[in-house]
Formats: C-alpha cells, structure tokens, sequence
C-alpha cells in the first residue's frame, strides 16, 4: 500500500511551538483578576480533624476565599469508590490530604494564609503496608470498608488445582513492585474561570477532558453541561492526570469568590499528592509440562490503594487476568485486594497493572527456562497467542505479530550468540534477557456506560481540514496522529490538517488517553469522520464541476478527474463548492463504536478492538564490585499494525524503555512515617540522559494490519513499558546469577546477591 | 528577595571595600547554585549582595613560585578544561567534572563548594586530598589556613562569606613522584550526590611503586570531608599491588563511619569506599586515569 502521509517521519504538528517556549501550558495561563489558589495538606498520615481555625489566614492581605471541611458540602463521591469528599470534616488519612484551600491575589499571599490556618488534630495509628493493613487489628481508614479493603477481584476459569497437580512442573515465587512517580514536567494544575449563565470554565492539565467534566459536575453538583472543559497543551501525564481533587477545589473556590483561580501543584505536592503507581504483592503459582507448554496459573496480588480510590482497583484486575490473553492458557485463578493505607492514594500509571504483572510473569518465566533448561525465546513462541485466537477470558486476538515480534529481537539483538558467551574475566559481567507483552488498545470495563469516540473533520473553504476530537493530546503527539489519519483518509496533505484543542463546548465526547487507546479508538471515530467527508466533498465536486462521482479520486490535496485533466486543487474547488452553499464548510461526522462487551460475571468478554504486542530484549552490564547496572543495548519490537509516523513510534519506545529503565533501576517513593522523603528530583532519581544505554535503543515494528484500528494500526504508549522491568531483570540474572524479585533492583540488592 | 543591592565588583579591592562598607550585612555570591537553593528554603539575611563573578582576578588558574594557584571564583567548567590543571591538578579536575550536569560547572565555584561545607562536596574533597591551602582577604589583612581547618560541621564554615573573601586555593607544584585521583559512585550518571567519593594524592619513593606518603579524603562519611588518616599510615612504606589494595580497601572500609540514609546503608557505603580506594589507586599500577563514570 503506498501512502502519502504515513509510514514516515513526521514531526509533531505543535512541536516548534513547544521547543520554543511559545506554547501555553496551564501554569502559563492568566486572565484578568485572576486569584492563586493554595492547598492545605495534612502533615500526618492519619489524624482526627478536632479544630480548623482559619480566622488569623482570613486576616491575611489579599485573601478572597478559604475553604474547609466546615464550609462545603459533604456529599461523596468519587472515581470507583465513592470514597471522595471536597475537603474532609472528620479526619485526614494520609500524609498530604487535603485539609483547607486558600485563594489570594498572590501566590506568596496564599502560601502564608494557608501557612496561618490552625488545626488541631488527634492523631490516629497508621498503617502504610496493604498486607499489614489487611490484618483484623490494624487501623481502619473507613468505618464502612473491613480490613481496609475497597474492592476484591476474582476470576477462575478451567480448573486450576487439577491442572497444577497434572502439571510436570509447579513453580511459585512471589515478587513486589514498588510505588513510583510519574514525573511528568508539567505538575497538575486548572485555571477556573467563572463563565455566562452561571457556567464554570475550566482549563485543566488533564489527559480526561470529557470524564473529568462528568466526575466534576458530581462534585460541585452542578450540570455537566454547565461546566466548559478546555485542555490545552500537557505537559505529559502517563497516566496521573485524570480526575484531581485540586481541580475541584480551584473551582469551588472559583465559584466561593467569583473569581478566576489557578491552582497549580509545586513539584512538592506533586509528588506527594500525585497518584503514583499502584504497588503491588504478587504471588504467582504455574505449572507446566515437560516441554514448556504452560498449563495453568494461580495468582495472588495485594496492592495499594492509598488513602482513597482513584483507579487503582482498575489496575489491580488488570493485574489479576490481562497477561491471561498473552499466553495460551486453560486454566486460570486470581484474586486480587486492592487494599487503603494510610499513603497517597495510587492510580494509573503507563502499564496501569499490566506492567506490574509482566514484571512477574516474565522474571518467573525466565526461571523456569534457567531451572529446567528451557529456550526463554522458544517457551514464549510455543504458548503466545496467534492470530485468530480467542483467549481463556474471550479476547479475540485479530492481528497478531507475537512471534515475528520473538523472531526478530532474536535475529537483531544476535540472542543466541550472546547467550553462548562463556565465563567473563574482570569484575563487570554482561548479561542479556528477554521479556514480551501483550496489551490492548481501548479496555470496554474501564468506562461502564460505554466504549467508542466520535470525530467531526471539517473542511474550510481554504481547503484546510480541522480535527475535532474529544482524545486528549497529553504530549504524546495525539493531535498529530489524528491530522495523519484524517489528511490520509480525504486524500490531504498533513500540512494542511490541524487537530483543534479539546474544549466540550465544541470537541465530541471523548473518554480520553488511557489505555492505549487513542490511537485505536480515537484514531479509528477520525478515520470514520474523514471518509465521510471525502463522500461529501466528492458528490460536491461532482455536482458543482459536473462530473461522474465515480471518476473522481483525491490525493495529496488535488482532486484527480478521468483521462488527462488537469487535477484540482482541494482548496480551489472547496472555495467554489462553498460558494454555491451559503460559505459552508463541509462536516465529516465519523463515529467508531468497537466490537467490545463488558465482560460477565466470569470476567469474559472481549475488552479491546485491537491488542498491541511486543518483544523486548536489554543487554546490561552488571559490575560486581559496586553493583552498578548499565544498559547496553536494547531491542524493542512492536506489532502497532501499521506505522503512521515513525518519529512518534521511536519517541514513545524510547520513552517507554528509559520509564521501564528508571523504575527497575532505582526510582523509588520512600517513606518515613507516611511522609515521602524524597518529594523532589534531587532525592528522587530519575534516569537523566547520561544514564540511556551506553550503546542504542533499537526499535523495530511489525505491520500486522489490525482489522479495527485505522489503516491496521494499534497502540504503543503502554506496550513500549511493559516488558522493560523483567527484561532487565532477566538480563541482570544473565550476568551474575542474581535473581531480585522485588523492584527496585538496587545495587544494594546485587551485592547482597553475590554475598558480598 | 530580602537584599536591597545587588553588586558587580570587578577587582578584588572594590569586593573587600563593598563588605567593608556592609558592616558583615552584605553576603558573597559566586554561581549562586547552592545560595539560591538555600535561599528558596530559607530566606538569606543580607542588605546586599556581592557577586564575585565578574573579577578576573579571582578566576585565574596559574603556576608561580613553586604553587599552583586556582582562584576562587574559577567554576568547575573551568577547572575542567584547564591544561594546567590536567598535568598537575588531576583530582581536582576529575572532581570537577562530578559535579551536578553541565549547567551547574558553567556556573558553580570550587569557593562556593568549599564553603557550603557539605561532607562530600566533591571538589571540597579534592582540595584536602591537596591538602590545599585557602588564600583569605578581609579588609586589609590576609590571611592563610589549610582547608581542612575551614570545615567545622555540615554547612558550617569557618568563612564568614559577609566579611571574608577566599581569593584563591593553592598546592606546591607535584613533581615526577606525585599522583593524585579521584573517584566516586552516585545513584546515577549525572546531577546526583555521591554515594561515596574519593580523592588522594601520594608520592612514590624512587622506585616509582613504593607510597611514600599518601593523603585520602572521602565523603560523606562524618560531618565534614574526612581524612583517612589510619589508612593513610597502613599504606606508608607499601608498595602498590593489588593485593595491598585489597587490603588497604578493607582498612578504610573499618576506619570510616558513614550514615545509614534513603540513599543507601552504612554498611554499603563503608563498602563501596574500599572498592572506591582500590579503584582509585589502580590509576598509579597502570598509569591510566580513574574514569570515574565508568
Ligand atoms: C542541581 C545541583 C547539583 C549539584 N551537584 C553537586 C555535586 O554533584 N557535587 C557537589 O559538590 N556540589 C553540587 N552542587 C552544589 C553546588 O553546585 C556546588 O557546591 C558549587 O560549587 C557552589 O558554588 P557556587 O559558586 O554556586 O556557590 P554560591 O552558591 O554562589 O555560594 C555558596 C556559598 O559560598 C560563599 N562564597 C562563594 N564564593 C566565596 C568566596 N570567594 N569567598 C567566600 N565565600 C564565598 C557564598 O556566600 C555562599 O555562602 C549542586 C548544586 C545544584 C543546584
């Protein structure tokens, strides 16, 4: 098939704006009068609320509006729990809760208000670890949730003790996955800005345009048509940007003062009051045949869900069955606690479990081949799904290039050369290892009223083509994907498509960036609007230029006739079409409804249109003097279906694989008493550009050409992170024999491995 | 900002002059890449400020009489690149070259890192592995006192930055028998402080392997960069092999007393100090540079 405008390198559409300083962010939004709004945050993980005295904060100069928990509504609510209030009246329950907001005509102005507000507290036992707070005597966070747990997930299917006991080998281990920050550059933050007819305008730093609008309007009890959600450019999200209880108490102080408020977290409360990663306890339990054929397994997981409910429940049952629909099984058991703690509460975060869970499977895989002496690369071809497969849980796998995905990290990365390498003199050891994952591309259980995105695509009289879309463009190039489809389905070039800013008075309904989605989902409603408008334009131009439809062909912004006539460019025939019709503009609607069902009581039911696979395999070097880990090299190979921009694929793959990177490595949320210790970038160490591997981050696509995805494509977001923890980890093992199942792998860790 | 003035000296006389005229209510500021942090979590008393940046007297890196003198206000991009420096200062360049990202060298002083007085600030502990010695101006007089004795506790210097300007840092030029190193590890690759770091200078008898003396600083293993002093006396009369690295790495590890932090435990730390040691020391065995990155 050849494209005009895929399968190439295309910048992004916004990016000169962007590296040079000109895009507006919501931290760099003003508006006249405009007041700064400042958070008061509980400085103990779990204390009764006796007194809030905010009489010395209101004295402060320039102070409009303080709010507590005495003077606003106490009605909950929430994201999958209504665990959720506006600002607590009777305790706080981590370190960090929200307790007050100030809003005051200056940021130094707020600050001290909300320095001056005095609360006396009771303090009350804390519990930090999800398994010691399922314990009958630890502290309860909410009177109606026993032994603190939010929600529980079962699922088994076949009969998993009769294949175990048949099984000719059982393996069980259990591994722990710790909790980290995503760090995006922009913190979270929103501009509320009282709007006509008693409407709220709301700019906000979100990757949920649409859904935080319907949470919100829950929370303020208003409409949710009276509230205006615009997202302008993010600042990256990974997952924390969804609903946040800042955004709502800039808009309650809003509506307090009737002023605009801009609340944005510093880098501090970011961290401590983000929502990080969902720790997790996995017990894993498989059992196999001889030959490596995996016949069932049986999985335990406790997770964290913090103080209160964001998504992590969500993330816990993906934990529990997705890796089900990688592998062929038969026989399946999980049961997976999403437990409070006195501790931030946790939510989604790229892999949103399944990268947890990959950390588990994989490393657990890896033993059993080192054990039993099995092919790690075969283990994984003779079990992965396969084309026109229906998994245990009912996902019906269209494109699938597992194994060409295996074959060619093999053949790139030279695995079987490398593997061979015998006894390495000198005090640094190389090592190499593999891990695959599987993921989808929109997930049906996620949103329980519906799955699907609309577009609308409209051509100017200019010839230029305006994407409107309810997805959510967080930095990950959304806006640019949706301009390549749509200029490639009416046969435009991308120069002159843009994909307009998400604002609800105008975009569709979109349910947002989550789940690897929107390319898929989204992407597929943009390719369902530009179809539709091609019909338009060409019955137009047959009409207006009187010619037979079916003669008519668009490409690269001209319109082609039959036989050697001249070809027309789109924006002269566009202009003459609108002429006849009042100035019009043409509208293509486009609507992508997926084949998904929530699954049944059994959890079966296809979830996703599509399902993204990928190999990875990491060459690390581990000195075994101080425990140092390098990255060496890295292979990645994803199956996306179809490659629309090659420069976003690489970006979000190597992204993808220095997050993993920093995560397996040493990134990690410590905490003392229920107090982060390292809320800042100093103590909390992400990987910087020293730290990428010392040779190259290999990438490479397979084209499976989805059936559902627009021109066959699939996601890339999560996929590119899954497998990077055991990839490493396996690779680590590879070189020096130490197996660490609990994340981060520190040198610490390795030197305790090797008894040193 | 609680300053009222903010000054630009471009001699060294107009500098003493401004703090002179302050009364001790001026303050110094070289790159300001640890003044300004200190800043944001606790505001800075002072009427004034004195930025030393801009005088080229303070940034010179020479050799004259016997010593090699490093001004005051030379910045760790400087220190690097300096050829000078290269032949005859190499730990302190390699020290320099450990510090925060390209950024903060552009602008960080090995002055400001030495007053700042953190225990492992990593030029700090290159100049007492030089066991350098602090050239001091206040008002009229000067002063000289080796770096060592400036240190008195974590962040507490016995320069006082609102009346005392550090002119310059000065060593006696090595001769032939003279090495020196420096070494550390950090969580990772840039902009982080080191887990452990490492410097020293020694002299070799004329065999060219035997120590004939050698001076080891190391941080952060007590309230102040630390000279191993017990270590530095098993190795005198020792001639280098790796054996006797091996085991001067484990009198170190015994000798210093490091703190159990987020970062990493005491024991690691005492651990990773000997590896450090031994690495370090190699550069004299093979006559290669420590690549400390590496
Ligand atoms: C992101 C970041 C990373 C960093 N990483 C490292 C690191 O890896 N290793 C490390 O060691 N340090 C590190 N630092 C600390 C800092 O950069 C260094 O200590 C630097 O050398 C300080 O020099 P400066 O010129 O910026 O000092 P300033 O901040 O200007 O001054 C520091 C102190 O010295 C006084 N002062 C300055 N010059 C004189 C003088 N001539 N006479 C008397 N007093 C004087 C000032 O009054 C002040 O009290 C880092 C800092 C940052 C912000």
């Amino acid at each position: 098939m050849n494209y005009t405008n895929l399968g190439k390198d295309t910048p992004i559409l916004d990016g000169l704006e962007k590296v040079t300083g000109r895009a507006r962010f919501v931290p760099d939004l003003k508006v006249e009068g405009m007041l700064y709004g400042k958070v008061l945050r509980s400085p103990y993980p779990h204390a009764r609320l006796l007194k809030i005295d905010t009489s010395k904060a209101e004295r402060v100069s320039g102070v409009k509006g303080i709010i507590t928990g005495n003077n606003v509504s106490q009605h909950r609510f929430g994201t999958m729990v209504p665990d959720w209030v506006i600002l607590p009246r009777d305790k706080v329950r981590f370190h960090g809760d929200e307790i007050a907001a100030v809003a005051a005509n200056s940021e130094e102005a707020a600050a001290e208000a909300a320095s001056l507000i005095k609360v006396e507290y009771e303090e009350l036992p804390a519990v930090y670890d999800p398994e010691l707070a399922m314990a009958e005597d630890a502290p309860q966070l909410y009177e109606d949730k026993e032994n603190n747990i939010a929600v529980t997930f079962n699922v088994h299917t076949g009969n998993v003790d009769d294949a175990l006991a048949k099984a000719d080998l059982v393996f069980e281990e259990t591994y722990e996955t710790n909790q980290v920050y995503q760090a995006h550059m922009e913190p979270m933050g929103a501009l509320v800005v009282p709007g006509d007819y008693e409407r709220l305008i709301m700019w906000l730093s979100t990757q949920v345009p649409s859904m935080s609008r319907l949470r919100y309007a829950e929370a303020l009890e208003m409409c949710s048509e009276d509230l205006r959600i615009i997202k302008p450019h993010v600042g990256g999200g990974f997952g924390a940007k969804f609903e946040y209880k800042s955004h709502i108490l800039a808009a309650v102080l809003t509506r307090k003062t009737g002023l605009p408020v801009r609340m944005v977290n510093c880098r501090e409360e970011d961290f401590r009051a983000g929502n990080p990663r969902v720790p997790m306890k996995i017990w894993v339990k498989l059992g196999l045949k001889k030959d490596g054929t995996l016949l069932a397994k049986d999985t335990k997981i406790i997770a964290g869900n913090g103080a209160r409910t964001v998504y992590a429940p969500a993330i816990t049952s993906t934990a529990c069955y997705r890796i089900d629909s990688l592998y062929k099984f038969q026989n399946v058991r999980s049961t997976g606690y999403t437990v409070y703690t006195n501790t931030i509460p946790t939510s989604c975060f790229r892999g949103f479990g399944n990268a947890q869970m990959h950390f588990a499977m994989e490393s657990a895989l890896d033993t059993i081949c080192h054990q039993n002496n099995l092919d790690p690369i075969e283990i994984r071809k003779l079990n992965g799904v396969t084309p026109g497969f229906t998994s245990i849980h009912g996902w019906e796998i269209n494109s699938c290039a597992l194994k060409e995905c295996l074959e060619k990290a093999t053949q790139e990365s030279d695995w079987y050369e490398k593997k061979k390498e015998a006894d390495q003199k000198g005090p640094v050891k190389k090592g190499i290892g593999v891990a695959i994952c599987n993921h989808v591309s929109g997930n049906r259980p996620f949103y329980k009223p519906f799955d699907g995105s609309s577009s609308l695509v409209r051509l100017t009289p200019e010839g230029k083509a305006i994407v409107f879309t309810g997805e959510a463009d967080i930095g990950q190039g959304m806006n640019t994907t949706f301009a390549l489809i749509a200029a490639e389905a009416v046969g435009l070039n991308v120069k002159d498509v843009r994909t307009a800013a998400v604002d609800t008075d105008i975009s569709p309904f979109g349910l947002g960036s989550f789940a690897t989605r929107g390319t898929t989902i989204g992407g597929r409603a943009v390719y369902e609007a530009a179809i539709n408008l091609k019909k338009q334009l060409i019955e137009h131009v047959a009409r207006v230029y009187e010619k037979q439809a079916e003669e008519i062909k668009i490409n690269n912004g001209k319109i082609y006739f039959a036989g050697n006539e001249e070809p027309l460019p789109v924006a002269e025939a566009m202009q003459q079409i609108s002429y006849t019709l009042g100035g019009t503009s043409l509208v293509g609607h486009g609507v992508f409804v997926p084949n998904t069902v929530l699954p049944d009581e059994n959890k079966y039911g296809n979830v996703s249109p599509a399902y993204p696979f990928a190999c990875h395999i990491a060459e690390v070097e581990v000195d075994t003097e101080t425990g140092k880990i390098r990255l060496l090299n890295y292979w990645a190979v994803h199956d996306v279906g179809r490659v629309l921009n090659k420069q976003t694929l690489e970006g979000q793959i190597e992204g993808g694989v220095m997050m993993g990177a920093g995560w397996v490595l040493g990134e990690d949320m410590v905490l003392k008493d229920g107090a982060l210790v390292n809320p800042n970038f100093h103590d909390y160490c992400l990987p910087t550009a020293m730290d990428i591997p010392r040779g190259k981050i290999y990438s490479y696509f397979m084209e499976s050409d989805d059936p559902n995805g627009p021109f066959g494509a699939k996601g890339i977001g999560e996929p590119s992170l899954n497998p990077v923890p055991a990839a490493i980890a396996n690779a680590v093992f590879d070189a020096v024999g130490v197996r660490i199942t609990d994340l981060p792998i520190t040198p610490e860790k390795i030197l305790a491995g090797l008894d040193i | 900002m609680t300053w009222e003035n903010y000054y630009m000296p471009s001699s060294i006389e107009e500098a003493l002059s401004l703090l002179d005229k302050h009364q001790g209510e001026a303050r110094l500021i070289a790159g300001g890449t640890d003044l300004m942090v200190q800043h944001k979590s606790e505001p800075i008393e002072a009427k004034a400020l004195i930025d030393i940046g801009g005088i080229p007297d303070l940034k010179k890196i020479h050799e004259e009489n016997g010593r090699v003198y490093v001004g005051a206000a030379a910045t760790h991009s400087q220190v690097v690149s300096s050829p000078l420096l290269k032949e005859k200062g190499r730990v302190l360049v390699d020290a320099a070259k450990a510090v925060g990202a390209l950024q903060i060298r552009n602008v960080g002083t090995i002055a400001g890192n030495v007053v700042t007085a953190q225990p492992a600030a990593d030029t700090a502990i290159a100049l007492v592995a030089l066991d350098a010695c602090v050239h001091i101006q206040s008002g009229s007089e000067k002063l000289e006192k080796p770096v060592l004795d400036t240190f008195l506790g974590p962040g507490k210097s016995s320069i006082n930055p609102s009346k005392e300007l550090i002119t310059a840092f000065s060593y006696p030029t090595p001769t032939s028998l003279e090495r020196t190193g420096f070494i550390r590890f950090a969580r990772r690759d840039s902009l982080a402080l080191p887990l452990v770091n490492l410097g020293f200078w020694l002299i070799l008898k004329e065999d060219q392997k035997t120590v004939k003396e050698i001076r080891i600083a190391v941080g952060p293993m007590s309230t102040v960069p630390f000279r191993a002093r017990e270590t530095e006396a098993s190795m005198k009369d020792v001639q280098i092999s790796e054996e006797e690295l091996e085991k001067a790495g484990l009198v170190i590890a015994e000798e210093v007393t490091p703190r159990d932090s987020f970062r990493g435990s005491a024991d690691f730390k005492k651990y990773l100090i000997g590896v450090a040691l031994k690495r370090a020391i190699k550069v004299v065995l093979d006559g290669k540079g420590v690549d400390w990155d590496d």
